[in-house]
């Protein structure tokens, strides 16, 4: 298995994923600035489909709004931030980077929200960092542009704040 | 928006002197007597004494004047503006977030508003391992007294709220004594919002109390502005080069050069080190961003019958350092128990998990219930702090190993607050960290903590306390400042910030750098003009 074997090198899988980033990156940014390209929006809206799954309604407006409060989140991030969000957009909108990281060939788009899950949690309890950190980077930026919508707050039960 | 009256914005209709951002272009070139860098706990209470001492005071801030009128109670609004990296801080493995404030007023405008004098444990350390003789309960009582009289510190006599009442209800079966938090309010409405900045302006912060002071004097301020070097020839400073940045950080066209007869540096306990890196400060003991703390803090959720709503109320009213006394100082961390406020962000992003199954957890939002643990770093060999390093475009990043002394802390610190949430009551209690799971009793969740496999990222924590990494020492060779604040080799340059602290505190550090730095001003008061002042 491509996945697998990839795992198993260890540290040399972060360097051949570094190495991926970049190459990815050169070939189809996923981001621009604070950005999306469309690939880029293409291979999170895959993600957010996954991880907010039970959450996010399923119609492609709802989406696409959470993809420009996502690109909101991403305008406030210093420059250091960017460029890492950079690396890591190339990689899950690139096909090596994707294959690498997530052990997927097609693009994340057309991958049914299951098998995106099941790559998802094989990221989360990596005992490799790095593929921790992805993970977290995926999950948490999708939650925080989420659920700071009022839009999401009553599913929750949340109210909102007192009016002053 | 508020509707309320906004003290800021009359202040700025006064004819206060702002500059940066939509206060307009920064001057090429100002002259001051002292500069003071960054606006929060340490940056207000120097700023307010040393205007009074009839100085020309410049306080430079990195981050955005915002006030009440802009306060929305909105995690979407309050991030992005008044926190460094949007609340998103990260240590080099992306293992700790860190909550620090980045906005007129620092940390103080959106922090809980906890006020603890510095613990006298922590104090007879520094006495005992720092050099600093006098920095005793007794010698430290007054200037605490002069910052609490300042910033209204007092007991909070409102009833705590659910999550606060849950940390009291299931200590007192346990027999663990739970005080009450003093707060620096004034007037407040106890909505809860403290964490996204005061909307009643009832939270005594910087941006409130002495900043004003400063400005009525007659300081200049500059936002969203910030030093990128000091100029130095290794004894001290000639200028600040400072650029303009935008909300996000990013520098801009339009530099200013500062000079000023005295620096203050109070950017807080990255950024601070991150300057004097960035500016090859000396450092001939390689202290510098050394021993950077951070109270490592983890939590556990728990579900209750009754409704919680975390997000109302007083965010921090009740505490237990039942965990930091039965054990010896430098012995297994000990940690200190609160409770946070809850907001749709915050629980969404610390929560273990995604898609349906979280999707489902948070329907249960209103009646979840969540402990923090802080450890109290900086005092056991093994959990000596991190270190500030600069990325390539010189902004910082903090490398911090949690280390496995402090992963025992976590386990400990996870089995007394699943006890306790028991013992109140709970249905089930969930740490947070990845492999664990609702448990629904507290043998179950006994049995199931002990086993747990603790490793950084599995186990989620955060950190709003950052202190260190420009300690104040007794001699050169233990820190990087004198008992006075000064810089060991830059003599004209001083530290009021948290980055003085030698270890980390084991409370709620605001109060700590008010007392320290009405102390520490009132000596450089003394030096540069042969005048008193006091704060209160």
């Amino acid at each position: 298995m491509q996945r697998r074997s990839l795992l198993k090198l260890g540290l040399g899988g972060a360097v051949l994923l570094g190495l991926a980033g970049g190459i990815a990156a050169f070939w189809s940014p996923g981001l621009q600035g604070p950005k999306l390209t469309p690939a880029g929006r293409q291979a999170m809206g895959a993600v957010a489909r996954a991880v907010l799954e039970g959450a996010l309604p399923a119609d492609e407006a709802a989406l696409s709004r959470h993809l420009d409060e996502l690109e909101k989140l991403f305008a406030g991030l210093p420059p250091a931030v960017q460029a890492e969000l950079e690396q890591l957009m190339g990689l899950i909108a690139n096909g090596p980077g994707r294959l690498g990281l997530l052990g997927l060939a097609k693009p994340l788009h057309e991958q049914p929200v299951p098998e995106l899950a099941a790559a998802l949690q094989s990221l989360r309890h990596s005992r490799l960092g790095l593929r921790q950190q992805v993970y977290f980077a995926l999950r948490d930026l999708n939650c925080a542009a989420f659920y700071s919508q009022p839009s999401a707050w009553q599913a929750m039960g949340y109210p909102g704040p007192r009016e002053i | 928006m508020s509707a309320l009256p906004d003290p800021i914005q009359e202040g700025l209709a006064r004819g206060w002197q702002v500059r940066g951002a939509e206060h307009g272009a920064l001057p090429a070139e100002v002259t001051v007597d002292v500069a003071i860098i960054g606006s929060g706990a340490g940056g207000g209470i120097t700023a307010e004494m040393l205007s009074k001492a009839g100085l020309q005071v410049l306080v430079i801030e990195e981050g955005p004047l915002r006030s009440s009128r802009h306060f929305r109670q909105r995690e979407a609004d309050a991030y992005p503006q008044l926190y460094q990296e949007s609340a998103g801080r990260k240590t080099v493995d992306k293992a700790i977030t860190i909550l620090q404030g980045r906005c007129v007023g620092g940390s103080t405008t959106v922090n809980w508003t906890s006020s603890f004098r510095t613990p006298a444990a922590t104090l007879a350390y520094w006495q005992q391992h720092f050099g600093l003789t006098d920095f005793g309960v007794e010698h430290m009582a007054p200037w605490f007294a002069q910052a609490e009289a300042r910033l209204s510190v007092g007991d909070w006599l409102t009833a705590p709220n659910a999550n606060n009442s849950v940390l009291e209800r299931g200590a007192a079966k346990l027999g663990i004594a739970t005080p009450h938090i003093r707060r620096n309010v004034k007037g407040c409405w106890n909505l809860g919002s403290c964490g996204m900045g005061c909307p009643t302006n009832a939270k005594q912060s910087m941006l409130v109390t002495t900043l004003p002071a400063a400005l009525d004097a007659g300081a200049q301020l500059f936002v969203q502005t910030r030093v990128q070097r000091l100029q130095h020839d290794g004894q001290t400073i000639q200028a600040l080069h400072c650029v303009p940045v935008s909300l996000n950080s990013a520098a801009q066209a339009g530099a200013c050069v500062v000079k000023a007869r005295h620096v203050v540096l109070a950017g807080g306990a990255i950024n601070s080190p991150a300057l004097l890196l960035r500016s090859q400060a000396p450092d001939p003991h390689g202290l510098l961003g050394r021993r950077t703390f951070l109270h490592p803090t983890v939590g556990t959720t728990a579900l209750f019958d009754e409704r919680i709503e975390g997000w109302a109320g007083a965010p921090q009213s009740i505490y237990s350092d039942h965990y930091l006394e039965t054990q010896p100082l430098t012995g297994p961390v000990g940690f200190k128990l609160e409770a946070p406020p809850l907001y749709p962000v915050i629980m969404a992003t610390t929560m273990a998990g995604f898609g349906p199954a979280m999707a489902e957890r948070l329907k249960t939002f209103p009646h979840t219930q969540v402990l923090l643990a802080l450890l109290r770093d900086g005092f056991h060999p093994e959990a000596a702090g991190g270190q500030v390093q600069l990325r390539s475009d010189g902004s910082p990043v903090l490398d911090y190993p949690l280390s496995a002394v402090l992963m025992d802390g976590v386990r400990r610190a996870f089995l007394a607050m699943a006890e306790i949430q028991f013992a109140a009551g709970a249905r089930s209690v969930l740490p947070l960290h990845e492999r664990a799971a609702p448990y629904r009793s507290w043998a179950e969740a006994k049995a199931a903590i002990q086993a747990l496999d603790y490793r950084p990222l599995s186990t989620r924590v955060v950190s709003a306390h950052v202190m260190g990494g420009c300690a104040l020492a007794g001699s050169e060779a233990l820190g990087a400042c004198r008992p006075d604040g000064q810089h060991w080799q830059l003599a004209n340059l001083s530290v009021h910030d948290g980055s003085l602290f030698p270890t980390s505190i084991g409370a709620n550090p605001q109060l700590s750098i008010y007392g320290l730095v009405t102390r520490l001003t009132s000596g450089l008061a003394q030096r540069l003009t042969g005048r008193a002042v006091s704060l209160a």
